[in-house]
């Protein structure tokens, strides 16, 4: 048996992979479902050998088939390629360069390093993957297109998938559509769980056929907005086109930051929509923290960096509105994130006007007035700029009207205010030998009149016998 | 009724008085043989109730009946009802010799159900690892040589001692199922969860490793079970997939929870978890103990094994016990020790920046000064396993998450070794140079504060920082790296910054030190504040100590200083060089 024996089955063609089949297997007559897809879960024997003819493994001593996905790069390179291109019962030799194996450092201590291996496989069957809880069989996923990566959405994460449903029974469309929405609120949007269930396992860009029973599609009961009847199995085709990443940023591209950010801002701006400020707010402070370095990082290419110049701008401009509509107003806040958008853009017109809302919230009339007088400047037509312009006038009148009551006769006031201070001074040095000090005064522990005029705290109120309260929940007199 | 009585009394008795050889006729005896089978449950409990740690050494014959009797009863009552009370028991042995003489009964039980054992055997490992976990696992922060000592505590001795009783309980099964015919699934599920779940706690803070104590009683044990492990379940690398989903979900514990009927043996998470999972494989994986040789299947592939396991390193650095840090470290050391090749950065996923921080925890906050130094090791191999660029991002990573002088200095220490290797090839990697270059450096030369930052605190990182610009302006003299574009940002902004707040700290430093000559620090006295420590009273720093921390903050001033002035020096040369070059 030479080495150089067989059919190479590598995509690039550098007969890193080559293959012989020893005994033919199982055709269907449909190609498709001859061999295995990606995601099966295959059992296989095998019998590994080194060049030399020594064995360093095999399933059969074992006495126990070897059962792994397929395609999911749980096993080396040339197993993934070959074992895909195997029917039901064939027996082949694959043989397996060291690029497609263990490589330069091998598999210490049965495969030596830059081994060149070779397989007798025989292909015993495979099942499409399980994702139901139970495996029983609930949720069966065909994988069509490999995604990449090695990362799946979390439960909680925003996804945006494409997907096809169609009934099992007699291959009716019945939703079609791409559609974002945070994995476990499926339900909201017309998914059913199953889907839910198997995007937990999906990698980013995959395309996988799901085929859901009841229990995990729409149940009993159906779906008659989507025309699903009751008890019916129902077949997807679903896409993972991107997905919120748990990941932190320090291992992602500028581009994948961008993606990320961008979901994030769609998140917030839903929170914001139903009303959950704060919740949009901690979303759009993640954008920001993905996003701060990157004008700045002369790493990046000019478009990231505008890309994300901009949806800077739109973040810190958002900000600015949630802290307005909080309550109460984070003025201070708004201001801040209204001034950080206007360095991207000193021109703009929302920034302009949330910071001016800002600073009239702030109290500080006269410079709002400066913004919104530039919005109308800039936007003559623009009716709520030039409303608030009269706001800010009026607010100011009043200040000023305000001011002038504040500060006339203010020298009498101030006179009358130090004689005061003056005799408040004298009494409390009289205070010294006063009836409070000592044993002239109320005895040690005992409450003095003032101490018991105070209203009683919740805690005392609720515990009226161990304070002898009456009652009305007063203190009674000690 | 009365008679029932009777049977438990009188056994409960004659076992007081030393009548061991009535009390074992007692069953054999007519009248009472009817009552002594209604009673089983009773007379178990009495029985049980007699033996404490010490019988089996002073009144052996005491010991030798109960078992007799306890071998009586499981012979002679129904079966079904004896199992239970016997379940019962062992939850509520007092002590290890109860639990001893348990077992044997407990599996003669099991022996005469085996056709319809139902889920009894799941409830017995249950009850069994409900006691083990019960025993407490002391603390005792000794290192080196003194761990050994560990072994004299009497807990410690009361664990291996309960895991030496256990094989020869369980192993009656295993063999049961490798001789079916048809391969029972479910046992066999259940028996693995049970041994993996012994390898959980109290087994994983307890030291292992060979170079330490290669003989001791722990070892053995834990050995069997992976032994007994590996003849169930003959691919160990079937549990790689089940750390996966275990870590997703110790990340995501709202996960949706599916109904308990439907859970396989392998998806209970008090049995199969990270902890437990981590373990096995720190003692699969380790080379601290021997694998059967093909518990290994060869086709796995290198990456996908080194993700879960790192997973598992991960996951055993996130304790702050001795033990399970060790064990992380030794599985860490093994995995990486293969690898010659580097790694490349595509390969650089979320659990290597995990497992980084993992170890810089360990290395900064660990109260094990051997754990610490083994930890900044690994840290520095860690990286150096990758090609240039998964280094930088690692560096870069490492600078960012430790709020430690020291560490960031050690990260531009490994920076600079591996620029200077980078020298060595044909052609510079283009992560060294220009943009990607100034970034890093903008990094590493970085003042929290500016002028204000505490340079006491920041001493490490500013030296090494210094040296490492030191190094490349001696170095690279041809600009490969872009450095002289970065000169101005050097000279103007991080010198200056760093001239500045020289001046104002030495001024300040120098003030305190006349201060506490001078006998000036009298409103301390008045404030009478005191420190306190992980419960101990930190004394006031006595005059002498205050100085000398005064004066070694001040020798690292001058030290900056003294660094500040030569690198300006080579700054100068090589933009000169540079000009003599352009006229040339």
């Amino acid at each position: 048996m030479t080495v150089d024996e067989g059919v190479d089955i590598t995509e690039a063609g550098d007969r890193g992979v080559l293959k012989r089949i020893i005994k033919e297997g199982i055709s269907t007559g449909n190609t498709a479902e001859d061999t295995p897809n990606p995601g099966c879960q295959v059992t296989v024997h095998y019998t590994g050998t080194l060049l030399d003819g020594t064995k360093f493994d095999s399933s059969r001593d074992r006495n126990e088939p070897f059962e792994f996905n397929l395609g999911k790069d749980r096993v080396i390179k040339a197993w993934d390629i070959g074992v895909a291109t195997m029917k039901k019962g064939e027996v082949c030799v694959l043989t397996c360069a060291p690029q497609y194996a263990y490589g330069p450092d091998g598999n210490p201590p049965k495969i030596p390093p830059n081994a060149t291996l070779q397989f007798e496989i025989e292909m015993i069957g495979w099942k499409y993957e399980d994702l139901s809880p139970g495996k029983n069989k609930g949720i069966l996923r065909h994988i069509i297109q490999q995604g990449a990566g090695f990362d799946s959405p979390n439960d909680g994460a925003m996804v945006t998938v494409e997907l096809e449903g169609r009934l099992q029974a007699d291959g009716k469309v019945f939703d079609t559509r791409t559609v974002t929405f945070p994995l476990g609120e499926g339900s909201e949007h017309k998914i059913c769980e199953g889907i839910e269930r198997a995007l937990e396992k999906f990698t980013k860009g995959e395309k996988s056929r799901l085929t859901i029973q009841p229990k995990y599609a729409f149940k009993s009961e159906g779906n008659s907005e989507l025309g699903v009847p009751p008890n019916s199995v129902v077949e997807y085709v679903v896409t993972l086109n991107s997905f919120e990443k748990a990941a932190e940023s320090w291992s992602m591209d500028g581009k994948e930051k961008l993606e990320q950010a961008k979901m994030f801002k769609e998140k917030g701006t839903n929170y914001f929509k139903g009303n959950k400020f704060q919740l949009a707010i901690k979303m759009y402070k993640r954008v920001m923290s993905l996003l701060d370095d990157m004008p700045e990082d002369t790493s990046e290419t000019d478009e990231n960096k505008a890309l994300a110049k901009e949806l800077l701008l739109s973040i810190h401009l958002n900000l600015a509105l949630v802290y307005l509509k909080v309550t109460p107003a984070h003025h201070f806040e708004a201001k801040d994130h209204a001034l950080k958008a206007l360095k991207f853009d000193e021109n703009n017109v929302k920034g302009l006007f949330r910071k001016g809302q800002a600073l009239l919230g702030l109290g500080e009339a006269e410079e709002a007035l400066k913004d919104f007088q530039k919005i109308v400047e800039a936007e003559p037509q623009n009716k709520a700029a030039a409303n608030q312009v009269t706001v800010c006038k009026a607010t100011i009148a009043k200040q000023k009207q305000k001011e002038k009551q504040l500060y006339a006769n203010m020298f009498d006031k101030f006179a009358k205010h130090d004689t005061e201070v003056e005799k408040q001074r004298a009494k409390d040095e009289i205070d010294v030998i006063g009836e409070k000090v000592g044993e002239w005064g109320a005895g040690e522990g005992e409450w003095t009149d003032q101490q018991r005029h105070r209203k009683p705290t919740e805690f005392e109120k609720e515990n009226p016998n161990i304070l002898m309260l009456d009652k009305d929940g007063q203190f009674e007199n000690m | 009724m009365s008679k029932s009585i009777d049977v438990v009394n009188l056994i409960s008795t004659l076992l007081d008085n030393g009548k061991y050889k009535e009390a074992l006729n007692v069953p054999n005896e007519e009248r009472l043989a009817e009552s002594f089978k209604d009673n089983c449950w009773d007379i178990i409990s009495v029985i049980i109730g007699k033996i404490q740690d010490d019988t089996v050494v002073i009144k052996p014959s005491l010991y030798g009946t109960c078992e007799q009797l306890l071998t009586i009863i499981s012979e002679k009552s129904a079966p079904e009802e004896a199992l239970l009370e016997f379940i019962e028991q062992i939850e509520l042995a007092k002590n290890d010799a109860q639990f001893g003489l348990i077992l044997p009964s407990l599996q003669d039980l099991l022996r005469r159900l085996s056709l319809k054992r139902g889920r009894s055997l799941e409830w017995c490992l249950n009850s069994i690892s409900t006691y083990i976990e019960h025993i407490p696992i002391p603390e005792h922060h000794l290192e080196g040589q003194e761990r050994l000592l560990m072994d004299s505590d009497p807990n410690f001795r009361r664990i291996t001692k309960v895991y030496s009783l256990l094989p020869s309980f369980y192993r009656y099964f295993i063999t049961e199922l490798n001789t079916a015919a048809p391969s029972n699934e479910k046992t066999k599920h259940i028996l693995t969860a049970f041994l993996i779940s012994l390898l959980g706690k109290p087994m994983v803070f307890i030291d292992l490793d060979p170079q330490t104590n290669k003989q001791s009683e722990a070892r053995k044990s834990c050995s069997t079970i992976v032994q007994d492990i590996c003849l169930m379940e003959k691919d160990v690398f079937k549990f790689l997939a089940h750390v996966e989903i275990c870590y997703k979900e110790s990340k995501n514990p709202t996960s949706r929870d599916s109904n308990d009927d439907e859970k396989s043996p392998y998806e209970h998470r008090e049995k199969i978890n990270m902890t437990t999972l981590s373990s096995f494989f720190y003692a699969a994986l380790s080379g601290h103990f021997a694998l059967p040789d093909l518990a290994i299947p060869q086709v796995y592939s290198a990456h996908y094994v080194h993700h879960n396991v790192m997973l598992c390193v991960v996951h055993l650095l996130s304790f702050v016990e001795y033990s399970p840090l060790a064990k992380g470290m030794a599985l860490c050391e093994a995995i990486f020790y293969n690898i010659t090749s580097p790694l490349s950065q595509q390969l650089l996923t979320t659990v290597h920046f995990d497992m980084c921080k993992g170890l810089v925890n360990v290395a900064i906050y660990s109260s094990y000064e051997s754990l610490r130094k083994r930890s900044v090791a690994l840290i520095g191999s860690h990286i150096n396993k990758f090609d240039y660029k998964g280094r930088c991002a690692l560096v870069q990573y490492l600078i960012k998450i430790s709020n430690h002088s020291g560490m960031i200095g050690y990260a531009i220490t490994l920076y600079k070794n591996s620029i200077n290797e980078a020298f060595k090839e044909p052609r510079l990697d283009e992560c060294f140079t220009g943009p990607q270059f100034s970034n890093m450096l903008k990094k590493i030369c970085f003042l929290p504060h500016g002028a204000e930052s505490d340079l006491v605190e920041l001493a490490d990182q500013i030296i090494t920082s210094l040296n490492f610009l030191r190094y490349l302006t001696i170095k690279d003299t041809e600009n490969l790296t872009g450095i002289h574009s970065c000169f101005p940002y050097v000279e103007d902004t991080y010198l200056e910054q760093l001239r500045l707040g020289l001046n104002m700290s030495k001024a300040h430093y120098e003030v305190k030190l006349k201060d506490i000559e001078e006998g000036k620090n009298l409103p301390e006295e008045k404030l009478n504040v005191s420190i306190n420590v992980g419960g101990n009273v930190l004394d006031n720093i006595p005059k002498e100590n205050k100085k000398e921390i005064i004066c070694s903050a001040l020798n690292a001033f001058h030290l900056i200083e003294g660094l500040i002035a030569r690198l300006s020096e080579c700054i100068n040369v090589s933009k000169m060089q540079g000009l003599k070059m352009n006229c040339d």
